[in-house]
């Protein structure tokens, strides 16, 4: 019941009236008029995500919450001083690098895994236009993937299973469905592209 | 047959209210798949699940973003009303012509009672 009515009060903590401005316009009437306010408004649509990472990294509820605030505050001074156009990717690195800090401060190294580059740039769209083209392309290239990537890129974007269901289909772990996913779905953008650039 | 192209393009953006239901366990397997499908996407989605999915008590999470949220908004609304103080302070001829206009004022009391003393 109390998980129920959770996600009910979060709802009440967005504020709805400022629902319809999106992050571009929310950005550029701040730069107009030099508010906080609209950056406060902004920030606040990544509460719940921050919060996210910073407990992934920092492993506490109370250094979450701390290096939310601190990360809010770092975002307010930066943008005061220049313009950012992706703002997500950018919020993202900023609360990636504070809990990274925040871990060196602490002599705590993370693996080279745990620390993986940004995701990679989707296809370029220019180069999908004829999208059954890509579609035969892409099956085509399905075979020449790792049977393992090729298996948990088939259940999860063709058969549209859960991480949860691949596991029980293929008694992988998480962190191995998630490795083939990831793995299989950058290959397989190689081999289009490949194949792309060879037509 | 699925669309395999689903893997280039992005999709809607993930609300909170579809991210706590995730993290309830309380949506479709192929609902699940579709967040999954914005995690391998984007990392900060992908952080933040896992993230959220180890706290120990998943019901504090609205009080927590509550708190949060509160704090922000205290704090860039106090910005604005310093900043507006400081408009105030950088226009040093808003506060000579108000001094004036009260000088005046006073004077004129000033006069009118004399007047009426005498």
């Amino acid at each position: 019941m109390h998980l129920i009515n959770y996600h009910c009060d979060l709802l009440k903590v967005t504020p709805d009236k400022y629902q319809h401005i999106t992050e571009a316009e929310l950005l550029q009437k701040f730069t107009t008029d030099g508010n906080n306010f609209w950056l406060g408004i902004l920030l606040q649509r990544y509460t719940l995500l921050l919060f996210g990472v910073c407990m992934k990294y920092l492993k506490n509820e109370d250094a979450a919450k701390d290096a939310v605030q601190q990360i809010f505050l770092k975002a307010i001074i930066e943008l005061q001083k220049y313009k950012v156009d992706y703002f997500k990717s950018w919020l993202y690195m900023v609360a990636k690098n504070y809990c990274l800090m925040k871990l060196r401060d602490k002599h705590i190294f993370l693996d080279v895994d745990d620390v993986k580059p940004l995701a990679d740039d989707d296809f370029d769209i220019a180069a999908l236009q004829d999208k059954e083209q890509t579609l035969n392309l892409m099956e085509e290239c399905l075979d020449y993937l790792q049977p393992d990537q090729k298996t948990c890129v088939t259940l999860f974007y063709l058969q549209k299973k859960s991480y949860v269901q691949i596991i029980g289909a293929t008694n992988f772990t998480m962190m191995q469905v998630k490795s083939h996913i990831q793995n299989g779905k950058r290959n397989l953008k190689l081999l289009v592209e490949k194949k792309m650039k060879a037509q | 047959m699925a669309d395999l192209t689903n893997i280039l393009h992005n999709n809607n953006e993930l609300t909170d209210e579809q991210l706590m239901s995730y993290l309830q366990g309380s949506l479709s397997e192929a609902e699940r798949n579709t967040i999954e499908q914005q995690m391998v996407k984007d990392d900060f989605i992908n952080d933040a699940v896992e993230g959220l999915e180890i706290l120990a008590n998943k019901a504090q999470l609205p009080d927590y973003i509550q708190q949060l949220n509160h704090q922000l908004q205290k704090n860039t609304a106090l910005k604005t009303q310093r900043k507006a103080k400081r408009k105030l302070k950088d226009n040093p001829w808003i506060v000579i012509a108000i001094g004036i206009i009260l000088m005046i004022c006073v004077l004129g009391y000033y006069v009118l009672h004399l007047k009426i003393w005498s």
